[in-house]
């Protein structure tokens, strides 16, 4: 095992293994209840009951230096929230009771785990008079929570807890605890961030959902010890990590791949996962091998253009070379209306992000005010306590205020949970889907080169095929015309011979004129007319290269000339080439047809379904936010009418 | 304080006829008679029963509307302080010589927060026992001839730089004996001032935050405005719903800016005049205490008389060895310079003492009349406090009503 992830206040306190037997039977065997400790709520964030009663059954939830099937310290945490879950009546005792409240409301992804405790210290600390403030808070808060359940009822993968636990080298690091499948798997930040990396990797027609960003180096700046251990922050990526993981479920392609598996899976440790096949056997570039599954071996795929990314090609230049394919031409069009409505999208959402963001920083800083506003009402209302009536008027009015601050807080939590952190992940799903539509294009870019250069080649080769035919009906019309002219005949007899020394000279390239005198040596003996010949041929092909450099000077290459610059030698030649090239052609382009079918395919269901995501996402974020907001005006509407029916009194 | 309850109870049994004064419509006037200066002109309202006001031609509602200007105000003011050294005058607002020179004194802003703050400034008066009877006030709230009567009085209004330097003399002194009730008065004074100010900051950061919020909606209006159409073909469910959060939002800021009025225009106003009640209060204080440093110091100048009379009676200390020798030389009789310094001290003494009687009347009546001042003012301050706050809630109430009513419409309405 690479990694040891050990919680480090679990082991310092079940140490002993046995201790958890005794421990199931004990109601409270929580350490950290009553404490300040993320575990005081107990093992938060537990979905169902029912999976939970088979905990002792379990496999190991945390992978242990030792051996990896120690799974005992999982079990008991585990044990714990069940009783805190399954029994609530036990704690509803003595200063346990604020505990439970808080598992319960928190009992869906812990959303507001760290607020319920921000209000509950506030009205404890502060307000000791207000004690249904809290219970109000904690009513609008389980209505808040509500509306998250909605979004989150069919998630099936929770992050549970976080905390921090040490790695082999005894490094501190932020550990995230995801179940699923009633098995337990701690990873870090790093990790999360290179399956994502990977994800990108393994697939490059589908929109990966995002990862929260790093911390900002602004943060570090100010409070660099404390920076990355900051809660708000934690919970924060522990909600768009469950997010994260929930929508790649939601992937069929991504859910069934290897790689998501072994991360959700405490079997593998991940170090071990990403120096090992699949990840190590990736492809350097991702257009040259098959693009649902790039490390499925293809001879094929290395032998395509791998054109470059800087030069993407643009909507008019796509509908411009797919005149002549109507199907793809259709797919093409329809990629170009996706495309837009996308980047529209994200066009008008990131001002809104930037607005929902700044209305939610001044949003606090007025709860803020509002709270001491409060403070300052009650100092009023004291100082005009010989007026009994009006001092109670203005304690009131303070009271007001203060459940003002208050439901500001839950609103503004809400503002952040549901518009902020939804808005930004659609915005960053947006940015992805760039590099999908980025993948499509280049892989169009691909298609169109082999098929160009097929072309091409199969232009080429009708062409000196062509051109043989010509010299073929010119030959027979010589030799037709020899039996009737004795000059024809005569010409045609040279002509014979020549053909002849071209032939003998077929093993030897004509680049070489010396070397070609050497071998007609050879074969023929030394034959003055022979030789006469043979220098006659050398001097065809000069006035040939002659010619050839005349109309290009550039181009040296024989492929690039008309049929009737070459010799016969050099058109046998490059016909036998071009045929073999026009076969491996085909095959690639059979290939390429292939790839852009299933990468249209795969682009357009991903930026479908995006397209679609998004849109679910703002209505729901909608409903969320209306109702948010309707609370919030309940809330301070009642604290108001309070304080005027007192005020009436008077 | 209950017994200032019941005082201000029989204040109200003396003059049962309430003034209801509401002063509104400020409006930009250019200066009569060919100047060219402008000035702001204020629509003053007064409602009440007493036929005094209403000289015999009592109209429908009882109600008497008059048009003055801040400087009308301020003569007002200046006579009632004049007449009146025992009570607390309702200060007026800063003339704000800064929105002079910036020419924003006709804005909007200006005017209407003025209109409030005068208001509040007539219905203190209107409040008090003593000032709302001043002939003063009815000639300010009804005469058509006030403008005559200004420009008559104006010119011989005593001035009151004496009261200023004598003021500035004892600034230094402090009352010697000062009585626990002065000092309880005192410290509840400053500790509701200093809440009262901290209140005020308080409110004005939250105006300032509501603008910028308020802004913010707009802005997220038009974002949202932009992104419903674009769904608009693709998503009409999703469409509809952006444009009634979108209609939601906009009139949210516009809610929003309701109450921020209300609390920039009005509720700040309103602590603002508190803080400079309190203020007054603290004045009249001061000329209290200034009245018994008075009588304290004739006290201490009586005493000391006396010590030397006696002295010299017993023959010997008041003046010192070289002194006596001295008149000695310049050959008086230090007898008989004995006797006549002896009669003239009991002359003074005598005179003392009836000036000693008259300061401590002067002074106990100073104290008598400002503890009831105190009382008129805690009284007005609890009414005025009563009456902002539930106005606040009101205001606040009204706010969070319509957003609710506007908000269960966009709910209801999203698909």
């Amino acid at each position: 095992m690479n990694n040891i992830n050990i919680f480090d206040n679990l082991n310092n306190n079940n140490i002993d293994e046995e201790e958890e037997e005794e421990e199931e039977e004990e109601e409270d065997n929580n350490p950290f209840s009553g404490t300040n400790h993320m575990f005081a709520s107990g093992m938060a964030g537990v979905p169902d009951p029912d999976t939970l009663s088979k905990t002792p059954d379990l496999k190991l939830g945390y992978e242990y230096p030792q051996q990896q099937s120690n799974g005992n310290k999982s079990a008991t945490t585990k044990n714990t929230a069940i009783e805190s879950q399954g029994e609530d009546s036990p704690y509803n005792d003595g200063d346990l009771s604020t505990v439970s409240s808080r598992t319960h409301s928190s009992s869906n992804g812990s959303d507001t785990d760290s607020q319920g405790s921000h209000t509950n210290s506030n009205s404890n600390s502060q307000y000791e008079p207000y004690e249904n403030l809290s219970l109000s808070v904690a009513l609008a808060q389980q209505q808040n929570q509500e509306n998250i359940i909605q979004d989150q009822k069919d998630w099936k993968i929770m992050i549970t807890e976080s905390g921090n636990f040490n790695d082999q080298w005894g490094k501190h690091a932020i550990g995230y605890v995801i179940q699923y499948n009633d098995k337990e798997v701690i990873r870090r930040y790093s990790e999360f961030s290179s399956l994502h990396d990977l994800l990108i990797k393994f697939f490059p027609t589908i929109v990966i959902p995002p990862i929260p960003s790093k911390h900002s180096l602004m943060k570090y700046f100010l409070n660099p010890i404390n920076a990355q251990y900051d809660t708000k922050v934690i919970e924060k990526r522990k909600r768009k990590f469950a997010s994260f993981l929930n929508n790649c479920n939601n992937i069929p392609e991504i859910k069934s791949h290897i790689i998501f598996q072994n991360f959700l899976d405490p079997e593998f440790a991940w170090k071990d996962v990403i120096h090992s096949p699949p990840v190590t056997i990736l492809p350097q570039n991702n257009l040259l091998a098959p693009p649902l599954n790039q490390v499925k071996p293809s001879p094929l795929h290395p032998l395509l253009p791998s054109p470059s990314t800087s030069n993407s090609p643009t909507h008019l230049q796509i509908m411009d070379s797919l005149k002549d394919n109507n199907e793809l031409m259709n797919v093409a069009k329809e990629f170009i209306k996706i495309e837009s409505l996308l980047s529209h999208y994200l066009g008008t959402l990131q001002p809104i992000y930037n607005e929902v963001k700044h209305n939610k920083f001044h949003l606090s800083s007025l709860s803020g005010q509002f709270a001491e506003l409060g403070a300052f009402y009650n100092a009023l209302s004291i100082e005009n306590l010989p007026f009994g009536k009006l001092s109670s008027c203005i304690e009131k009015i303070g009271r007001s205020y203060d459940i003002k601050y208050v439901s500001m807080e839950v609103l503004t939590e809400g503002i952040q949970n549901l518009l902020e952190e939804n808005i930004e992940e659609i915005v960053k799903l947006l940015i992805d889907s760039r590099r999908v539509i980025v993948f499509k294009n280049m892989k169009l870019c691909q298609y169109q080169i082999v098929k160009i250069t097929l072309q091409k080649r199969q232009n080429r080769l009708k062409e000196l095929n062509e051109f043989e035919d010509k010299l073929n009906r010119l030959d027979l019309a010589l030799s037709r015309d020899a039996s009737s002219s004795r000059t024809v005949a005569t010409v045609v007899d040279n002509l014979k011979k020549k053909d002849n020394d071209t032939k003998s000279n077929n093993n030897n390239p004509p680049q070489n004129p010396n070397k070609t005198v050497e071998n007609n040596d050879d074969s023929n003996g030394p034959d003055m007319d022979q030789i006469k010949l043979e220098q006659k041929h050398i001097q065809l092909q000069f006035q040939l290269q002659k010619k050839r450099k005349k109309i290009n000077k550039y181009t040296s290459k024989l492929d690039s000339l008309g049929p009737e610059f070459l010799t016969k030698t050099e058109r046998d030649l490059e016909s036998k080439k071009i045929a073999k090239e026009i076969e491996k052609l085909n095959e690639c382009f059979k290939v390429i047809q292939r790839d852009i079918k299933e990468v249209n395919l795969s682009s357009m269901t991903s930026l479908a379904n995006l397209l679609q995501y998004v849109q679910k996402k703002l209505d729901f974020m909608l409903h969320g936010i209306v109702k948010l907001i309707l609370n919030y005006n309940l809330e301070c509407l009642k604290a108001w009418k309070e304080a005027k029916t007192l005020i009436n009194e008077m | 304080m209950e017994q200032l309850e019941g005082d201000s109870m029989t204040d109200d049994q003396r003059n049962h006829f309430n003034l209801e004064i509401t002063v509104t419509d400020p409006q930009k006037r250019t200066g009569e008679g060919g100047t060219s200066t402008s000035y702001v002109s204020y629509q003053i309202s007064t409602k009440t029963e007493d036929p005094a006001y209403h000289d015999g031609k009592p109209n429908m509602n009882n109600i008497i509307v008059v048009h003055r200007r801040y400087s009308d105000l301020l003569l007002l003011h200046d006579v009632l302080a004049n007449d009146y050294p025992t009570c607390i005058i309702p200060p007026l607002p800063d003339k704000k010589v800064f929105q002079y020179i910036s020419g924003d004194r006709f804005s909007q802003k200006f005017t209407q927060k003025r209109s409030h703050s005068l208001q509040n400034f007539l219905r203190r008066i209107s409040l008090h026992p003593t000032l709302s009877q001043s002939s003063i006030l009815k000639m300010f709230l009804t005469s058509n001839d006030w403008d005559t009567y200004r420009r008559s009085i104006i010119d011989n209004l005593p001035s009151n730089k004496e009261e200023v330097t004598d003021a500035f003399m004892n600034a230094f002194k402090s009352v010697n004996i000062q009585s626990d009730e002065f000092i309880e008065i005192k410290e509840r004074s400053d500790k509701l001032d200093h809440t009262i100010t901290k209140l005020d900051k308080i409110f004005h950061k939250v105006v300032k935050k509501n603008d910028s919020i308020s802004e913010d909606y707009v802005k997220l209006g038009t974002a949202l405005e932009e992104l419903s159409e674009l769904v608009t073909g693709e998503n009409d469910e999703l469409a509809k719903n952006l444009k009634t959060f979108q209609e939601g939002i906009v009139q949210l800021s516009y809610l929003i800016n309701d109450l921020n009025k209300y609390l920039d225009y009005d509720y700040l106003v309103d602590l603002k005049d508190i803080e400079h009640y309190i203020e007054s209060m603290r004045q009249l204080i001061k000329l209290k205490d200034q009245k018994q440093i008075d009588y304290e110091q004739l006290n201490e100048y009586l005493t000391k008389s006396i010590k030397e009379k006696d002295d010299l009676i017993a023959g010997y200390g008041g003046s010192n060895f070289f002194t006596n020798k001295l008149e000695e030389f310049a050959g008086i009789s230090q007898e008989a310079s004995r006797r006549d310094k002896i009669t003239k001290l009991e002359e003074r003494i005598t005179s003392l003492d009836g000036e000693l009687e008259n300061a401590k009347k002067i002074a106990d009546g100073f104290e008598q009349e400002t503890l009831k001042e105190i009382a008129q003012f805690e009284s007005v301050k609890a009414k005025e406090l009563k009456d902002t706050l539930d106005e606040l809630a009101d205001e606040n109430i009204k706010f969070y009503e319509k957003m609710l009513q506007t908000w269960t419409k966009v709910d209801e309405s999203l698909v």
